[in-house]
């Protein structure tokens, strides 16, 4: 049995529960908003093995069962169930509880889990994600971080401006292209906050969406910095298309998600006019749907046939 | 240089810094504090072709160079730039997650040989478990812990009654009766924490694994401990360097 924990109205968890129904796979949805009605019981066994159960809307669900794990989670606190409470209400004890309980079952239990907590968290920090990405075959464009408005200046002259800067951590911002008249100027800033500059690299974009040993490449052609933000940056919207990936860019986007833990994400690539494939970086919760809804690739599916371990996954590994 | 990180009030971070000073005084030591490195003059990390390197210097002058770096002593968990508030929430949460994952990637790129503890992303200080997540590996390692788990994440921190460190697979202190030696490593081994230190307490039953942190209290091993990290430096481990004599304050 399936378990999918999330809020289960948005895109890429309705996509995988309308898979598993296909696949006849059994799964049980848990709705973070419906966390009174939940509970992880959790028990220890002398060999150090966890056992225990699962509490939904009163049905009881035995741990050792549940063989394949979809976290999609948002944080508590933006729940409407969750602020509501007033600041002493127990619940909003369970309900950290359950996520505790539910990370450090995900964490230990040895089920296949997409994705474990804890590798989802190297997202937090691009340039640490950036030292997996170069070991693994990768280039990364040639970064700057810097507090010093005279090092930046001079980073982007060794590019002739041709720089972007973006923010270190996983808080989501905009890829903004470095103008050297304007942005001179706030330069000074930086001193109270580092900031990342990178080299701007020519080429296309191609997202990777790893599925364990499975990889599904799509193209996106826009004239934006920042795809995700085209027809606000140029008017003008991304268009998307299957790609064919290299056997070995693949196998070295399966190599990375495994090396950050990761057994399902999305792996950020621009191919440069002569051939180098450069990563900017990996997404440890990806949206796939968008890239599903704009091509028809079977993300979802694949998905689901690797979190039930249906036979037909295996199939596709072993090109039988 | 031997690198002492920690936060200001940081008492073992001192007390290992002063004796360091104390059994080796020409060796290169500085000490860090999270305020210095938030508030630094300059900070630089660049990622430029195979380079992977990087610069912090302090507001009085002294300079950290990941090529100069022998050691780290890593007790650093979260760097909090507090003046921030005065600007607003916003801004505030945005230059703490940046200042974060700076200092992260910083310290993920110091050689995992001389990083005591490597951070994670859930944590600069290093692999980062509940009270519940530690007594499960205990377990899986061979140690005892006391009934009832999972232990309830509130309960207030008690002294325990043993304690002894895990360093680079080496016990330091002494083991509670009944405890397999062994097994402490394990767990050390299982978490992927190179200094972690144990914490027993004494039950009906004998001695029983309580928790584990990376912040241990230095100063309970003594000497030991100090001629550990000076042996580090020195001989018995590669660094890359080209002298590799024992440190005088620890050779024969």
């Amino acid at each position: 049995m399936i378990l999918i924990w999330g809020i289960p109205s948005e895109p890429p968890i309705r996509r995988l529960l309308d898979e598993l129904d296909q696949l006849g796979e059994p799964y049980v949805m848990v709705s973070q908003r419906q966390f009174a009605q939940t509970n992880l019981h959790l028990t220890l066994d002398s060999a150090g093995n966890l056992d225990g159960t699962l509490t939904y809307r009163e049905q009881t669900y035995p741990l050792p069962e549940l063989t394949g794990v979809y976290l999609r989670l948002v944080d508590d606190e933006v729940l409407p169930e969750f602020q509501q409470l007033t600041p002493d209400d127990p619940l909003r004890a369970h309900a950290r509880r359950l996520i505790q309980h539910l990370t450090l079952w995900t964490e230990w239990s040895g089920s296949r889990v997409v994705n474990r907590m804890s590798a989802m968290a190297s997202n937090n920090a691009k340039p640490y994600q950036a030292q997996f990405i170069r070991q693994h075959g990768f280039r990364t464009p040639d970064t700057l971080i810097t507090n010093e408005p005279a090092q930046a200046h001079e980073f982007c002259r060794q590019f002739d401006n041709r720089v972007i800067y973006k923010s270190i951590s996983g808080v989501r911002s905009i890829v903004q292209q470095w103008d050297s008249g304007a942005d001179t100027e706030k330069l000074a800033l930086i001193r109270h906050c580092p900031v990342q500059f990178q080299e701007q690299v020519e080429g296309f974009d191609v997202r990777v969406h790893v599925i364990g040993e499975l990889t599904i490449a799509t193209r996106i052609t826009a004239h934006a910095t920042d795809y995700r933000y085209a027809i606000q940056q140029t008017g003008e919207a991304a268009t998307l298309s299957p790609y064919d990936l290299d056997p070995d860019v693949a196998a070295n986007c399966v190599n990375l998600s495994q090396a950050l833990g990761l057994d399902f994400s999305g792996i950020d690539l621009r191919i440069q006019p002569n051939g180098a494939v450069c990563c900017f970086e990996v997404n440890p919760c990806p949206a796939y749907s968008y890239y599903e809804s704009h091509t028809g690739q079977p993300i979802a599916a694949r998905l689901a046939e690797y979190l039930s371990g249906h036979d037909q996954y295996y199939r596709r590994i072993w090109h039988l | 240089m031997i690198l002492i990180l920690c936060h200001p009030h940081d008492v073992e971070a001192a007390w290992l810094y002063e004796q360091l000073q104390r059994a080796a005084p020409d060796q290169p030591l500085l000490i860090a504090t999270a305020d210095e490195l938030i508030y630094a003059r300059s900070i630089r990390q660049t990622l430029v072709g195979d380079d992977d390197t990087f610069l912090i210097r302090l507001q009085n002058g002294r300079t950290i160079l990941k090529d100069e770096i022998s050691v780290v002593i890593n007790r650093l968990y979260y760097l909090d730039p507090v003046v921030w508030k005065a600007v607003s929430d916003k801004q505030y949460q945005y230059v703490a997650q940046e200042l974060n994952a700076l200092f992260l990637s910083l310290l993920h790129a110091v050689n995992p040989a001389r990083l005591f503890n490597p951070p994670t992303p859930v944590s600069l200080g290093g692999r980062h478990l509940s009270s519940a997540e530690w007594q499960l590996l205990a377990v899986r390692a061979g140690l005892p812990i006391a009934p009832g788990w999972p232990p309830p994440e509130t309960q207030a921190f008690t002294a325990p009654d043993a304690r002894l460190l895990v360093l680079s697979g080496e016990l330091l202190g002494t083991v509670p009766p009944g405890i397999d030696a062994d097994a402490c490593c394990r767990l050390a081994q299982l978490s992927g924490t190179r200094l972690l230190e144990l914490h027993f307490m004494q039950s009906p039953d004998g001695f029983v694994f309580m928790g584990a942190t990376a912040f241990a209290a230095l100063s309970y091993y003594g000497d030991a401990l100090v001629h550990h990290f000076l042996t580090l430096t020195s001989h018995d481990f590669n660094l890359g360097h080209s002298q590799r004599a024992a440190h005088p304050a620890v050779a024969g």
